[in-house]
């Protein structure tokens, strides 16, 4: 027990100094406090709106929690079968030699390492993810059955990016054999959501022929009528990897060091990519290097545009954009032809598709700033923060932006509302535009990316939402007033980019002579 | 008299409880190298960072040829820091075009380019990714850059580390060839002999606190041997 003591002293300590650090900040106590808050009235509007929906589920529901629950045994058995988690077992190279070299127990420190980080694992996700139970959760779920949905969810990836087996315990063609087994698997999980899918599509009539034949279960009711049954389930089978892997002990030491120090260097680079710096670690060989990118360079602020393309195309043929286009070209063809088919089922992919560029964007754009700012170069040349921070925005949405405008034009081209995919297509720069603004504030104002996780993400989606409202309200009142509604959208369009200003100008403020703040 | 073309004064500044800088001032003239030293902690980079406006002051005020460094001093001061940051997916000759083009460079910034690179023996690391450069080589591609700029007042913090003999040696001749053609330079360095032989000046910081400065004749007068001898005996007591 002395030795488990020691181990537990470590770790308890570094959560203590970290809380102490914590409250020292008024302001991460007040985004904290408004994140519980949120929650809590959410939870609360779930008791009260459950009542509201019927005991049948929308097929839209059940053909997303088929396809969920399906990536995720998928991801749980190829983690199994490969025995590479992403996370575990020593948490730096000093933990690994301090650990190694201790007299403590090769299995008691394994198991406890191992159940250490499957836990913060599955506790990070929760605190993270929770405002996902209001925004993606079933409707008509109350807030436990909800919240043991999402934890249920979230304990299946905190299972498989937790699961390390060393190699020589693995059965041998591990990997070939799940994937063998596992692909076919997977298909056939999803194939009653394809078999709906493919019978609200009138040009597929082969496709819904061969999916008559599959059978009408749905493994998304795990998700649609949560079993707490099923939450322990998955926790027998973690704490039953985490057993083999104890039961490994000091022989395994070497494996799982390599292991851990593989996975070290990977999020090393990660991070260091994230915040600008390079990694000590190896080298990085990006394919396409030595290759002349010929893109002409603006002058000023604008060489940050430059800069994004050069980088984009380095290591991408020309042939790998254009396949990559037409992809999107082809996904924005089958929502047209789905959304003519079901008009439900499109609005709830809408609405996910909008929830996921406000994500993606938040996220591409706050990398950017931390990572930018810390570099001198960034600074050279008379230009106001800014005009550097628009510049550097513009320099991460044009991709988003860019594919976005190419499903559109899919859209339109399988025949899908022309006139609203236009104005969409108007309108998706000045969108783009104020979500980067809000990813910029909202990274400015609360920079820890312990808080960037789960309530400033929360945070950064609620003030979104409500500031692509006005926007919306004036197109509607101007399109209204005029009889037009290009005029309408143009509106739209001036009020959104002068939100996205505001925004951009506060970030601005708040960072001029303070880049201090992002190492926070 | 001439005033100095940078002027610091009374700069002070404050990470929560901790005084990172405390009335610090000092000045650098056009054309001369100043050698910022100090201990560990003891706020040199915290310095640079105000001068360059990575961060601002709490109090203290900095001018350049009499006016207040404001926000133009991209145009003005530019930092090499101690850990070369580079663009992963840029090659050497594509960060010079990235500040080129950030600074509207005047025609004929190619040919200065070519020739820092062939000064830094960077030629045939031209088309090489960021990525893929060694750490030496990303403190010259970094140095490059930053010259290539053209800022009347350069500042480098710790710049020879990571630099193999021959690249210092370089970074050096680098430095005098500024010098002499007007830059005001500023170096924080741990490596007493490179200010010795080096500086024109140095400025000596300790807890935040400008300690002593003067010419290198005059602080090796202050005790009783080298720079390094000097250093250890004022920055103890």
């Amino acid at each position: 027990m002395t030795q488990l003591r020691a181990l537990l002293y470590a770790d308890w300590r570094a959560l203590v100094n970290d809380l102490r650090r914590a409250i020292r900040s008024p302001g991460r106590i007040a985004v904290w406090a408004a994140y519980v808050v949120a929650l809590g009235l959410f939870f609360v509007s779930r008791i009260v709106t459950r009542s509201r929906f019927g005991a049948s589920v929308p097929q839209a529901d059940v053909a997303r929690a088929d396809y969920c629950i399906c990536a995720l045994l998928v991801m749980l058995a190829l983690s199994l079968a490969s025995g590479r988690g992403a996370i575990g077992i020593f948490r730096s190279r000093a933990e690994a030699r301090f650990i190694i070299g201790s007299p403590v127990a090769a299995p008691l420190a394994i198991a406890y390492l191992q159940t250490r980080e499957a836990l913060a694992q599955g506790l990070r996700l929760l605190v993270s993810f929770m405002y996902f139970i209001f925004i993606v959760g079933p409707r008509r779920l109350g807030p436990i059955a909800a919240f043991t949905d999402l934890t249920l969810v979230l304990a299946i990836i905190a299972a498989a990016s937790a699961v390390v087996v060393p190699r020589r315990l693995l059965p041998r063609r591990a990997a070939a054999v799940c994937a063998a087994v596992g692909a076919p698997l997977a298909l056939l999980a999803s194939a009653p959501a394809l078999r709906d899918a493919a019978a609200a599509l009138p040009p597929l009539p082969v496709a819904r022929a061969v999916l008559a034949f599959v059978p009408a279960w749905h493994p998304g009711r795990v998700l649609l009528e949560p079993n707490p049954l099923w939450l322990l389930a998955v926790i027998a089978l973690t704490a039953g990897a985490i057993a083999i892997l104890a039961s490994a002990g000091r022989d395994a030491y070497p494996e799982l060091y390599a292991l851990s120090i593989d996975r070290i260097d990977r999020l090393d680079q990660w991070r260091r990519r994230r915040s600008g710096r390079r990694s000590e670690g190896k080298v990085p060989k990006a394919p396409g290097s030595r290759v002349p990118i010929t893109i002409p360079a603006p002058a000023g602020v604008l060489v940050f545009v430059w800069k994004s393309m050069v980088e984009f195309r380095r290591g991408r043929s020309p042939q790998y954009i254009a396949g990559g286009a037409a992809l999107w070209c082809l996904a924005g063809v089958a929502a047209a032809r789905l959304a003519t088919a079901q008009d439900d089922a499109f609005f709830s992919v809408l609405a996910g598709v909008i929830i996921n560029v406000i994500l993606i964007i938040g996220i591409s754009v706050t990398s950017a700033i931390a990572a930018e700012l810390r570099r001198p170069l960034f600074w050279l040349a008379p230009a106001a923060l800014f005009e550097r921070l628009c510049a550097l925005g513009l320099a991460r949405i044009w991709r988003t932006i860019a594919t976005f405008e190419v499903i559109a034009a899919g859209f339109a081209l399988g025949g899908g509302r022309p006139i609203g995919t236009l104005f969409f297509a108007i309108g998706l720069p000045a969108l783009a535009a104020l979500l980067a603004g809000v990813g910029f504030a909202a990274l400015a104002l609360f920079p820890s990316a312990a808080d960037a996780r789960g309530p400033v993400t929360a945070l950064r989606l609620g003030v979104s939402i409500v500031l692509l409202v006005p926007p919306f309200v004036l197109a509607v009142v101007v399109g209204t007033a005029f009889g037009s509604g290009p005029s309408g959208v143009v509106a739209a369009v001036l009020l959104a980019l002068f939100e996205a200003g505001a925004l951009i100008g506060i970030a601005a403020w708040r960072l001029d002579g303070h880049v201090d703040r992002l190492t926070a | 008299m001439r005033e100095p073309v940078l002027v610091v004064e009374h700069l002070s500044k404050r990470f929560d409880r901790k005084t990172a800088l405390e009335d610090v001032s000092f000045t650098l003239d056009a054309g001369e190298i100043v050698g910022l030293i100090g201990p560990n902690g003891a706020g040199k980079s915290t310095a640079f960072g105000i001068l360059c406006g990575l961060l601002r002051p709490d109090a203290g005020n900095m001018r350049y040829n009499g006016a207040p460094l404001g926000r133009d001093r991209g145009r003005i001061v530019s930092l090499i820091p101690e850990t070369p940051d580079v663009y992963p997916l840029l090659t050497v000759w594509e960060h010079l075009v990235f500040v080129a083009r950030l600074c509207r460079l005047a025609g004929g910034w190619e040919a200065r380019g070519q020739a820092l690179l062939e000064r830094f023996d960077m030629l045939s690391a031209r088309d090489t990714l960021g990525s893929e450069l060694s750490k030496g080589m990303r403190q010259k591609t970094l140095v490059a850059a930053t010259i290539l700029a053209q800022t009347p007042v350069l500042l480098l913090d710790e710049p020879m580390i990571g630099l193999d003999p021959l690249g210092q040696r370089g970074l050096r001749a680098v430095l005098r060839d500024l010098r002499a053609a007007g830059t005001a330079i500023m170096l924080s360095t741990h490596q007493l002999e490179t200010a010795e032989t080096l500086c024109d000046r140095v400025v000596i910081l300790n807890r935040g606190r400008l300690i002593a400065s003067g010419t290198i004749e005059e602080m090796r007068s202050l005790g009783s041997g080298t720079l390094e001898d000097v250093f250890l005996e004022i920055t103890r007591s």
